[in-house]
């Protein structure tokens, strides 16, 4: 399985809404470039023999969030934030900044988003909440940019992804992990303007 | 061109990452005001359009505030 951004936004009529309406979920995922395996009647991806394994009884969320690249700075190679019960953490070169993931994610509707629900138990989830909390050092643009905090904490508990210095990359070792339960499309509903770099496709 | 539907904080400058800071707030764009878009900037995690004040000052407001783009800049 591969994640390829293949999006044309830059060159979009600025001015008008493109949203994605599909209503096929794998339709969906595929357009942002995940292969699904397939799906059950509530739209959970199957990615493991029982998907009933993975519900959580105690209502807890924890979800990477792949956000398409834009623009020419540190963006255009993709973002990574990581929702935690409600709290986006989002790591860049000013550091951590949380918010709540409802208004983070209607400020980045100006762009494609997918998010991997993950299979932690809820012990798991404090500690993941802990890490992403704690000081994430220095930001560097290869050494610990957006995708190292979320990959320091997950090992952390053990769960080791390798290396993946792109968002693109975190995102394809996460659905090839087993961990993920859930996909979430957050589809740009005023999608983005401006120029972008070509390489932000 | 863009059009304020609530009032709309304009920054003198937007950060790397994370929400712009409040110290950084230049003016506040009126509910109806418009204002010229001159440019479209994306940080780390969020999208900026920089915008001409009625005053000639320049500065940034942030997608996800209460704007409307209308028109096209000639």
């Amino acid at each position: 399985m591969e994640l390829n951004y293949t999006y044309d936004f830059a060159i979009k009529e600025p001015l008008i809404s493109t949203a994605i309406t599909s209503d096929d979920p794998s339709e969906r995922l595929e357009s942002l470039g995940f292969a699904p395996i397939g799906w059950d009647e509530s739209y959970r991806i199957i990615v493991q023999n029982n998907p009933v394994n993975f519900v959580d009884p105690k209502g807890l969320l924890s979800e990477v969030i792949v956000l398409q690249p834009v623009g020419w700075g540190s963006s255009s190679f993709g973002h990574i934030a990581t929702n935690i019960n409600g709290t986006a953490y989002s790591y860049g070169p000013d550091g951590m900044s949380t918010m709540q993931t409802s208004d983070y994610l209607n400020r980045n509707s100006f762009r494609d988003g997918v998010g991997a629900e993950l299979n932690l138990t809820p012990d798991q989830e404090a500690r993941l909440q802990a890490c992403m909390a704690g000081n994430q050092g220095d930001y560097g643009k290869v050494t610990n940019n957006c995708t190292s905090p979320i990959q320091r904490c997950l090992k952390d508990l053990g769960i080791d992804l390798g290396w993946n210095m792109l968002p693109v990359s975190l995102g394809n070792s996460l659905m090839d992990s087993g961990l993920v339960t859930k996909y979430n499309f957050y589809p740009a509903t005023t999608p983005a303007t401006g120029s972008s770099a070509p390489w932000a496709k | 061109m863009i059009i304020a539907d609530e009032p709309t904080k304009v920054y003198s400058e937007y950060p790397d990452s994370g929400m712009p800071k409040q110290d950084k707030v230049i003016a506040v764009l009126n509910e109806n005001e418009t204002s010229d878009v001159l440019q479209i900037k994306h940080s780390k995690d969020f999208q900026y359009y920089r915008v001409r004040l009625r005053d000639g000052r320049e500065g940034y407001i942030q997608f996800g505030d209460k704007f409307r783009v209308i028109s096209k800049n000639k």
